[in-house]
């Protein structure tokens, strides 16, 4: 059997990492903290191949009957022989691992771990150790576990200090399980170590053996709070294997791991060595790749094609049909006449009768239920579904096959080296004749078709055929297909209050995140309230209306009013507006929560990019009132974002236009400094300000435009409303028709030798005042 | 004309210091309380110690240190951007004017609208409009929008910035382009159509080019929207009594001078302690003959401001009218409060009440400060060297002669036999210059003995009514004179 102790820490120690890592980032980035716990929801449903690799608890008699050997120097030596880092929170001191793989490629291993511990927080999270496993293939067992305390003692663990746990996660039936010990006595300048030991009990792709190693121990730490890996002095990894068997690795000299082959007899070793490994900094937004940290993987095989055939073994048996489910199929075809209407009457069948649920104890995780059982059922995971939508869609002349996905709270491995790290199945229906290629999800809980989800956008995928050669990569949506799109209208004014209408519509991973917050959120109309309301802190949000939270095909929206109470005083009171791109980045993205530049230790991704855009229309609440543009929103066009923002007049109203767009990046440490300062611009950047102010001399002006009169009287009034305007073109005009209509009219001329004057006409106004003079006006 | 003379101009001039505003230095001082939740003196303490540049830098980074600690908190931001102004201001650092501005805006994020920031803020911007700085005019006219009414009439309008600007460099280039300043003006106008400062520059540009009721309308324009403008109802006031002179001889234009006098009148009220309006006053009361009350606006100007040229102002008045003795003791007293002895106002008050030697001598002082002396002064020499049988030749002789007018030229001209007595009174177009036409043909009479001419033709110039005019009391003198005959 592959699956090894060693290779199951590191993997779970991986998974760990970047899922919880990968997760609080794409939630950090992309919406508020509170919106977190919603945004876990869909991603477990999604995480329904569970790691095929874990441990078996040994069982006592047999662990007892085997004799311990202590793979590592003696605690004391190993103590004497490293100068602790008084800087370090903890430091891993040695972790060694020996992996043997027989004749039949069942694996054997051993590892070692000993720690320093130099840090409070370093107790509490190296206090209990968890190990997950996979009881279906393999077999655990705790070989010691003992405390050095710092003055010398030794203190092992205790017999009731060591359990195995079923983790418990709704919907989930499973093998996986944890190895959970606790030490005694973890003390600031403890040293901690532990040897376990696992055994392959069945092999879960026949002759081939493959697994993972992490060169850091990664621990979990204290209150789920996500994991650690600390320094490491020295780590090394061990595999004996007959000779006669190729082992292919990937390569691990960027990371400063030492590779050495040798032969001996009959059998081969090989050995890799990394010393003095840098503390892992895990940070939000870092890369999905792992190559932050040290990482390897072996295979007896260099061909993706015999993971894809073991695959398809493993998952056509399964694609059988009963009448029951022929009865569907042939249901489907009456209705459904094109390729495009069967694949999402396929989608649309499975979303109605089968409700995901994983319940696959004692199956290993791979292997489906039949097709028919599925349906009947009227549940499954992601494979029994899958399993279910191929069947389908073959019966209905779609091609179409399964396809093994990483998914993205898993990263993205190094795929060069062929393995099972996969952790979700979906269809891959592939471009054919009335198709474009989809990649069809249905775990979603009535996810927009064809449930493309951002959990699976750009990560590796083994597509499950047997002519398969080579892993695929999912397409990725562009940032303006990850949209938050806000409409505000301020449309109604009430005493001294005022309401705006507002629509929010989603795309991409917007869509799929309001959409599953809406779906599981239990107070979701006060919820939604709330969240809405951080657009503006000073109104309610007095109507809430959500569409199409359960449409398969059409988007998410969520539209209502808000309600300002004493804006205005009403009458010939201004009432003031301002809006800001921060009101929609706050709400939509975290820009807010940055670390400074001294503080970042990885390089920042924004991946995906997304887009954020909102209409803002301000309306005057009567004629009489009058636009006052105090300042206006910028544009910003550099590396990280695109925003611009546009403003216009139209009739009695100003609307806005804003379109932000926070470009996929991956900024390079030595250039974070540039992307803080240049967020901090656009958290900065100026807001729109606006008032409508109530204007005499543009009533009046407006009045006597609108009244179409052309008496001297009116004329002059214009002139003068034009000139007080700084309208001075105009105002020459209607003052040579208000002389035109009234030549001995002295006031006529005097205006137009203002006029005259301000356009720069001087002799000529000289003339005009002289005339108005002359017909008496006084001066 | 021999107008009196006066140490005052009648025309202020705009002065550059009024268009660029108080500085931002002087804003802040006087804005220092402006965003403060702090007892007053704190924030007066902050800032004195700032100015008075004792540590300067030990503040910014004490500030710096506060702000790092609690970056929202405005009143640090504010504190912070004072202390870099002033440190600008003094170190004409211009990474200190950048984090001003910084902080200015953090303040303005904090707490939006704040007046006495925004103030600060325009006040940077409006000092680099008029450095030339193009992008500063947006950034400008973007916080000046943002003032509300009562602050924006505290600062001068972005545009008359650019003004300023172009005044500056068209000045430095020397090439005009008036049409370009008075665009600037005309949008200074429209920006701030409750500040005075335009529609007066605008109009003191417009009378330049004498172009008078332009420059009229535009202040009544002014006046429409500024209510209770000591400076626009002075300007209008200027205008009309520069329009009067235009004319070629105000005493022909009187309707004007009745303007100006009410609108003079009319600022009085809001700048009572305006010496300068008094001044006028008296000026043009005494061109309107109502000697009474110029006497009266006089010892207003003598209470206001009893400096030795407007006592001598007073005295002057007094001796046009006739009251000698009046006008003898505020000489007296003008010259104790340390009047030039070359002040003209000795001569002439001499001359009009016929104390010839006296005059002679305060005429030698004030030939001896001249470097250029005019057509009047010259026959002032001569007259007075008549009459006291002084011969002034050989210090006339020194100086330059300078011509101010045709008018000048003719007087000259038949003064010294270049011109006949008929083409002298052919010249004489207004009563200004025939007063002058029938003082110097009648002292020329009197020389040569026709007394009868003489008489007729000093009453001639009597008759005239050019109140102001030095002949007038000469003419009234030598009338005296020939009637003791």
């Amino acid at each position: 059997m592959d699956n090894t102790l060693e290779k199951t820490q590191s993997r779970i120690a991986i998974t760990n990492a970047n899922a919880l890592l990968i997760l609080y980032r794409f939630w950090r980035e992309c919406v508020s903290d509170f919106l977190s716990k919603l945004f876990f929801l869909p991603y477990l449903l999604i995480l329904c191949l569970l790691t095929t690799s874990g441990f078996v608890l040994a069982d006592d008699s047999k662990a007892d009957s085997k004799k311990i050997e202590r793979i590592a120097p003696a605690l004391k030596t190993l103590a004497r022989s490293v100068k602790p880092d008084d800087k370090s929170e903890a430091q891993v001191i040695l972790r060694k691992t020996q992996v043997h793989i027989d004749e039949q490629l069942m694996s054997h291993a051993t590892s070692y771990v000993a720690v320093y511990i130099n840090s409070d927080e370093a107790v509490r999270d190296y206090s209990q150790i968890s190990v997950s496993f996979n009881s279906f293939y393999e077999d655990i067992a705790l070989e010691f576990a003992n405390v050095r305390t710092p003055d010398g003692k030794m203190d092992s663990i205790k017999a009731d200090a060591t359990q195995i746990q079923s983790p418990t996660d709704e919907n989930f039936y499973h093998d996986r399980k944890e190895l959970l010990f606790s030490l005694p006595n973890v003390r600031k300048g403890s040293i901690i170590e532990f040897q376990y030991r696992y055994t392959d009990t069945k092999k879960m792709v026949p002759n081939q053996w493959f697994d993972s190693f992490s060169f850091h121990w990664w621990e979990d730490r204290a209150a789920g709070q996500g994991s650690r890996a600390d320094a490491i002095v020295t780590s090394e990894l061990h595999i004996t294997a007959p000779a006669n068997i190729n082992l292919v690795s990937s390569d691990t000299s960027r990371y400063q791991i030492n590779e050495q082959r040798s032969t001996k007899g009959t059998q081969q070793t090989i050995t890799w060595t990394g010393k003095n490994l840098a503390k892992i900094e895990l940070q939000s937004a870092m890369t999905r790749e792992h190559n932050y940290a040290p990482y390897l993987r072996v295979s007896t095989t260099a061909k993706w094609n015999d993971v894809a055939r073991w695959a398809d073994n493993l998952i056509e048996p399964h694609l059988v049909s009963d009448a029951k489910l022929d009865e569907l199929i042939a249901e489907i075809k009456k209705t459904a006449l094109t390729p495009e209407a069967k694949t999402k009457a396929v989608y649309r069948a499975i979303q109605d009768r089968v409700r995901y649920v994983f319940a696959h104890v004692g199956r290993g995780g791979y292997e489906p239920h039949d097709a028919f059982e599925v349906l009947k059922n009227g549940y499954g995971d992601c494979k029994d579904q899958t399993v279910l939508a191929v069947m389908l869609l073959r019966k209905l002349g779609i091609a179409a096959d399964p396809a093994l996905i990483v998914t993205r709270g898993r990263g993205i491995p190094d795929m060069q080296v062929p393995g099972v790290s996969f952790d979700h199945m979906i269809v891959h229906i592939p471009a054919q004749n009335g198709l474009q290629e989809i990649w069809m999800d249905t775990t979603g809980e009535t996810s927009l078709y064809p449930g493309f989800s951002v959990g699976i956008e750009g990560q590796p995928a083994l597509i499950v055929n047997k002519d398969t050669q080579v892993i695929s990569v999912l397409p990725s949506l562009p940032a303006k297909d990850h949209f938050a799109e806000l409409e505000l209208v301020f449309d109604k004014f009430s005493g001294r209050d005022a309401q705006a209408s507002f629509k929010l519509q989603f795309g991409g991973l917007y869509e799929q995140r309001l959409r599953s917050m809406w779906q599981y959120s239990s107070e979701r109309d006060k919820y939604f309230r709330e969240l809405i309301g951080q657009i503006y802190n000073s109104a309610e949000v007095t109507e809430l209306t959500a569409s199409n939270a359960d449409n398969l095909w059409q988007p998410f929206t969520i539209s209502g009013r808000f309600t300002f109470t004493n804006v205005w005083g009403g009458d010939k009171d201004p009432i003031n507006y301002s809006f800001s791109i921060t009101q929609v980045t706050n709400l939509f993205a975290d820009l807010r929560n940055l670390h400074k530049t001294q503080d970042r230790k990885q390089p920042y991704v924004v991946d995906p990019g997304y887009n954020l855009r909102s209409r803002v229309v301000f309306t005057s609440p009567d004629r009489d009132h009058h636009l006052r543009l105090k300042t206006q929103g910028e544009n910003i066009d550099n590396a990280y974002y695109t925003l611009i923002q546009t403003g216009k007049q139209e009739n009695n109203r100003y609307v806005i236009t804003q379109d932000l767009t926070v470009k996929a990046v991956n900024v390079a440490l030595k250039n974070y400094d540039d992307f803080y300062q240049k967020t901090n611009e656009l958290n900065e950047s100026n807001d729109w300000t606006l008032s409508y102010e109530y204007d005499k001399t543009t009533a009046e002006l407006t009045a006597l435009e609108s009244n179409g009169k052309n008496d001297v009287a009116s004329l002059i009034a214009l002139t003068k409303l034009h000139i007080k305007n700084g309208a001075y073109e105009k105002s020459l005009a209607t003052a040579q028709q208000a002389v035109k209509a009234a030549p001995k009219k002295a006031e006529a001329y005097y205006v137009l030798g203002l006029a005259q004057g301000y356009n720069q006409l001087l002799p000529e106004s000289d003339a005009s005042f002289k005339k108005a003079e002359a017909l008496g006006y006084k001066l | 004309m021999m107008l009196f003379h006066h140490a005052k101009s009648n025309h202020p001039q705009l002065q550059r210091q009024q268009l660029l505003g108080a500085g931002v230095l002087t804003a802040i001082l006087l804005l220092i309380s402006g965003c403060s939740q702090q007892p007053h003196s704190k924030q007066v303490a902050i800032t004195s110690s700032a100015v008075a540049g004792t540590s300067a830098s030990t503040e910014i980074a004490a500030l710096e240190a506060e702000v790092e600690k609690t970056p929202n908190n405005a009143e640090l931001h504010y504190k912070l951007g004072l202390a870099y102004i002033v440190d600008a201001e003094k170190t004409k650092s211009l990474r200190s004017r950048e984090l001003a501005i910084k902080n200015f805006r953090q303040v303005l994020k904090l707490v939006p609208g704040n007046p006495a920031t925004l103030k600060l803020l325009y006040n940077i911007y409006y000092e680099d409009i008029v450095a030339g700085d193009e992008k500063a005019f947006a950034k400008a006219s973007s916080i000046f929008s943002q003032l509300s009414a009562a602050p924006q009439t505290e600062v001068n309008a972005p545009s008359l910035g650019v003004f300023l600007h172009k005044y500056l460099a068209q000045k430095k280039s020397g090439k005009k382009n008036l049409p370009e300043l008075y665009s600037a003006l005309l949008a200074a106008i429209h920006e701030q159509p409750a500040n005075d400062k335009a529609y007066i520059q605008l109009a003191k540009m417009y009378r330049e080019e004498n172009y008078f009721p332009l420059a009229l309308a535009t202040l009544k324009l002014g006046a429409e929207e500024v209510t209770h403008s000591s400076a626009l109802y002075e300007a209008i006031a200027n205008t009309y009594e520069a329009r009067a002179e235009a004319s070629g001889c105000s005493y022909d234009a009187t309707t004007y001078l009745s303007d100006a006098i009410h609108f003079y009148q009319q600022a009085v009220p809001l700048t009572p302690e305006s010496a300068e309006l008094h001044y006028a006053l008296a000026r043009l009361y005494l061109d309107k003959n109502l000697y009474q009350l110029a006497l009266h606006e006089s010892s207003i100007l003598v209470e206001l401001e009893p400096t030795a040229e407007n006592i001598a102002f007073s005295a002057q008045n007094y001796s046009i009218i006739g009251n000698e003795p009046k006008a003898q003791q505020l000489l007296e007293q003008a010259k104790a409060q340390g009047l030039s002895a070359s002040d003209a106002s000795f001569h002439e008050i001499y001359m009009n009440s016929g104390e010839w030697m006296k005059a002679a001598l305060s005429f030698t002082d004030y030939l001896q400060a001249q470097k250029s002396i005019s057509v009047y002064d010259a026959i002032k020499a001569d007259i007075i060297g008549q009459q006291t049988d002084l011969d002034f030749s050989a210090l006339i002789k020194k100086k330059q002669l300078a011509f101010n007018s045709e008018w000048e030229a003719a007087v000259y001209a038949f003064w010294t036999d270049k011109l006949t007595r008929t083409q002298f009174q052919q010249a004489a177009k207004n009563r200004c210059e025939r007063t002058e036409y029938f003082f110097y043909s009648g002292y020329r009479d009197y020389r040569a003995g026709k007394l009868a001419a003489a008489k007729q033709n000093f009453s001639a110039a009597l008759q005239q009514n050019t109140y102001r005019f030095i002949e007038r009391p000469l003419a009234r003198h030598f009338l005296v004179t020939l009637k003791s005959r």
